[in-house]
């Protein structure tokens, strides 16, 4: 019986080469993966710890605010600031003595208007988020937002 | 040998197969079975999610000027964690009672409390420690850490530090200026704030105040994003009141009950053009930084803000109303002569003056001078019931005055028809018996007197911050009971008449119109009792062109009764103390600018250009 046999083949390391490449490949595909997978969540469990931490600054930062406004109001709450004046040598103006007190007409003032927006403090809410909207939309989202973006920009 | 190397293939290959399957079997039992799935779920809610607390501070109250009269502060929760304190209570009450100001045996006795797991894990110690004590905690907690030790003391001593003390900052209400304006804040309970805020703007703008306070569970799963949701502030609101002068009028207000040895005292200062509140001063008050005092202060029959939550017989002060109506409705006029014989017939009763005289021919002038209440029966007449009470709706006395402050009440009139009217109710009512308001209802109702007959709603909110926009209060009007004309007419009347009546109501920088009351008190079972009575007085100026309405009133007083005598004299000196913080010139001031030459100083005449 006569058997075909091919003039030249592989040498046995050059298969043990491909072997160990398509192996290697295929390691390092799943090792690409792993590691876009570990960065993805290694970034976003610091945004999360982030945003837990900002969460506490932000809570502590409007106690810190309250107290100081507080701290404010007794500075310069009315029986407070009497007795600094009278310590400080200020005494109540007499009304009858003309020569201390007098009433002026000035053209054009219409009289003091107190708003209260200069001394009131406006507490803003600012959202804590350092989430990218990458990490919260899918990327066919992603991709269509800047599509759009670019279609729109100059 | 090749044989037996394949059967050891074959067996491990067989060992590994039924090791997977017994793998792969325990996962489905896992993600199937209920006490499995249970556990599962129990350990991710203690390790998957963390429960954050989010909240927004109540909304801080100002003055008109922006001075703070209610906010919040900080105090921090100290508590022991029993299970590191115990058996070191004398070490930690050594160390803590001179921070803390507390007792040593009680923070020792809290340290050696048992710790149980399942019962005792902490003990509070305090809910009101200040930052500064904080501070002293950590500062001791750190030399503790970083003192050297000897060999022998790192396996002794040293096992005993301050960890085991832990603090929880906290936010609760606070009011820097005490009892400054007490009756119109009312007040937010720190200790008890399931109770809910009580009394004044406190409780009439909760809703608005208060901030919210959510529980949020927050994943620690990295692959599940998520953001903490943010809440709204509590708003901010700004009062018309100005604290200098809500400062002298408390004052004054206070000296006069206590001179005066009355159950409770009221003063009201507002604005007739737009009918913003410029003072509401009530005696007594409380600190509402100890606002559990209101439980013993305050009862029935003297409420934590009279001016809003009392009516009462507010007496001959009512005679501007009667008067109003009857000069409004042309049944009289200022010359009108009525002779007065010291009694009134109707429906077979008589009626008497306070001091029981007959004052013979008197214009409605001197009616009003001398507050005959024979005079005003006769006006009432004159007017006719219907007109009479018709007039009393339009002046807003029937129905409560809107103003923002919590429990407002009002005391609702008898009228021809209902149950309690009689017909000898006319002329009382005309001067003031056996009807009631409320000081706040009067104040408004003479506003019309003193705003060429237009009555504006009170108001003592200036402005509400919210987070994304303000809403400042616009003057509104709610009615105009009387003519202007006829309005000029009745503050020209009662300024003329003030002279005579209550000299001591005059005020030494302008010209004022007002009308004394003295209110006699019905008790319960027995009628009206003698010397028992309302002492009020209310009274507006500059007379040519009001721009302020004072109410005086003094409940029971006993040193003296009378109205003239009592609250006339207080008008003046309030109104005297406060004047030139309302910004306005006195009579001379504007002869001054309006004459070539200055009238004098030391002179007693009314000035006029």
């Amino acid at each position: 019986m006569k058997t075909d046999q091919h003039a030249y083949r592989l040498a046995p390391w050059r298969k043990q080469v491909k072997g160990i490449l398509s192996v290697l490949l295929f390691l390092i595909g799943i090792f690409c993966v792993t590691m876009i997978y570990l960065s993805y969540s290694a970034q976003l469990t610091k945004m999360k710890l982030d945003i837990q931490t900002l969460h506490a600054e932000r809570s502590e930062l409007s106690r810190t605010i309250a107290d100081m406004i507080m701290l404010e109001g007794q500075l310069t709450a009315f029986a407070a600031m009497e007795t600094r004046a009278r310590r400080a040598g200020y005494f109540d103006i007499n009304f009858r003595d003309e020569e201390t007190y007098t009433y002026l007409l000035v053209p054009g003032f219409t009289g003091e208007y107190h708003t209260g927006l200069d001394s009131v403090i406006r507490q803003e809410n600012i959202a804590i988020s350092p989430i990218k909207p990458e990490y919260s939309q899918s990327l066919q989202q992603w991709i269509s937002e800047n599509v759009q973006l670019r279609r729109v920009g100059p | 040998m090749k044989n037996s190397i394949d059967s050891r293939f074959k067996a491990l290959s067989i060992g590994i197969t039924v090791f997977m399957g017994i793998v792969v079997f325990r996962i489905l039992f896992l993600q199937t079975n209920a006490s499995a799935i249970e556990l599962k779920e129990s350990i991710g809610q203690a390790f998957e999610y963390t429960t954050l607390t989010i909240n927004s501070e109540r909304g801080n109250i100002y003055d008109r000027q922006g001075y703070l009269l209610a906010g919040n502060t900080i105090s921090y929760t100290v508590s022991l964690n029993l299970q590191a304190s115990n058996g070191h209570g004398e070490f930690i009450a050594n160390y803590l009672a001179p921070i803390l100001n507390m007792d040593h045996e009680t923070i020792k006795k809290a340290a050696e409390v048992k710790f149980e797991a399942s019962k005792a894990v902490e003990m509070p110690l305090t809910n009101f420690a200040t930052r500064e004590q904080i501070e002293k905690i950590d500062l001791v907690k750190k030399y503790l850490k970083d003192r050297p030790s000897t060999g022998f003391e790192s396996k002794t001593t040293t096992q005993e530090n301050l960890n085991s003390v832990l603090y929880y900052p906290n936010v609760h209400r606070s009011y820097p200026n005490g009892d400054l304006a007490s009756n119109i804040i009312g007040f937010y309970p720190y200790l008890n704030p399931a109770a809910g805020a009580s009394y004044g703007i406190e409780q009439y703008f909760d809703n608005i105040l208060s901030g919210e306070t959510i529980r949020h569970r927050f994943s620690l799963d990295p692959n599940v994003p998520e953001n903490i949701p943010s809440l709204p502030q509590g708003a901010s609101i700004v009062l018309t009141i100005d604290r200098k002068v809500q400062s002298i009028v408390e004052d004054s207000i206070k000296q006069a009950v206590e001179n005066n040895q009355a159950k409770s005292g009221t003063i009201i200062i507002s604005n007739p053009k737009t009918g913003e509140i410029l003072a509401m001063a009530t005696y007594p008050r409380i600190n509402l930084n100890e606002y559990w005092e209101s439980a013993t202060v305050f009862t029935k029959d003297n409420r934590f803000n009279p001016a809003v939550m009392q009516p009462y017989e507010v007496g001959s002060v009512f005679k501007v109303i009667t008067l109003a109506a009857a000069i409004d409705a042309g049944v009289i006029k200022p010359e009108t002569v009525y002779n007065d014989t010291g009694t009134y017939e109707s429906m077979g009763v008589s009626i008497y003056n306070w001091d029981r005289g007959a004052w013979g021919p008197q214009t409605m002038v001197g009616c009003m001078q001398h507050s005959l209440n024979t005079c005003l029966s006769w006006m009432a007449e004159q007017l006719g019931t219907e007109r009479f009470y018709e007039y009393l709706e339009a002046f807003g006395l029937n129905r409560p005055s809107g103003i923002e402050l919590a429990l407002e009440d009002y005391y609702p009139i008898s009228k021809p028809g209902d149950n309690f009217w009689t017909p000898i109710n006319l002329p009382t009512n005309s001067f003031g018996q056996g009807i009631m308001t409320t000081a706040i209802q009067m104040i408004a109702a003479v506003g019309a007197l003193a705003n060429d007959g237009i009555m504006m709603k009170p108001y003592i909110v200036k402005e509400i911050y919210f987070d994304d926009h303000t809403e400042v209060t616009q003057p509104e009007v709610i009615g105009q009971p009387i003519s202007a004309e006829s309005a000029r007419t009745v503050t020209e009347m009662l300024a003329t008449s003030l002279d005579v009546e209550a000299s001591d109501a005059l005020m030494e920088f302008t010209r004022v119109a007002g009308k004394t009351g003295t209110g006699e008190i019905a008790k319960e079972g027995v009628g009206y009792v003698l010397n028992v009575t309302n002492a009020s007085f209310v009274g507006w100026g500059p007379a040519d062109d009001p721009e302020f309405v004072t109410y005086v009133w003094l409940q029971e007083p006993l040193i003296n009764i009378w109205g003239s005598e009592v609250s006339a004299p207080l008008f003046s000196e309030v109104m005297n103390a406060i004047y030139p913080y309302l910004h306005l010139p006195t009579d001379r001031q504007l002869a001054c600018l309006h004459t070539e030459e200055c009238p004098p100083a030391d002179s007693e005449d009314h000035y006029y250009w």
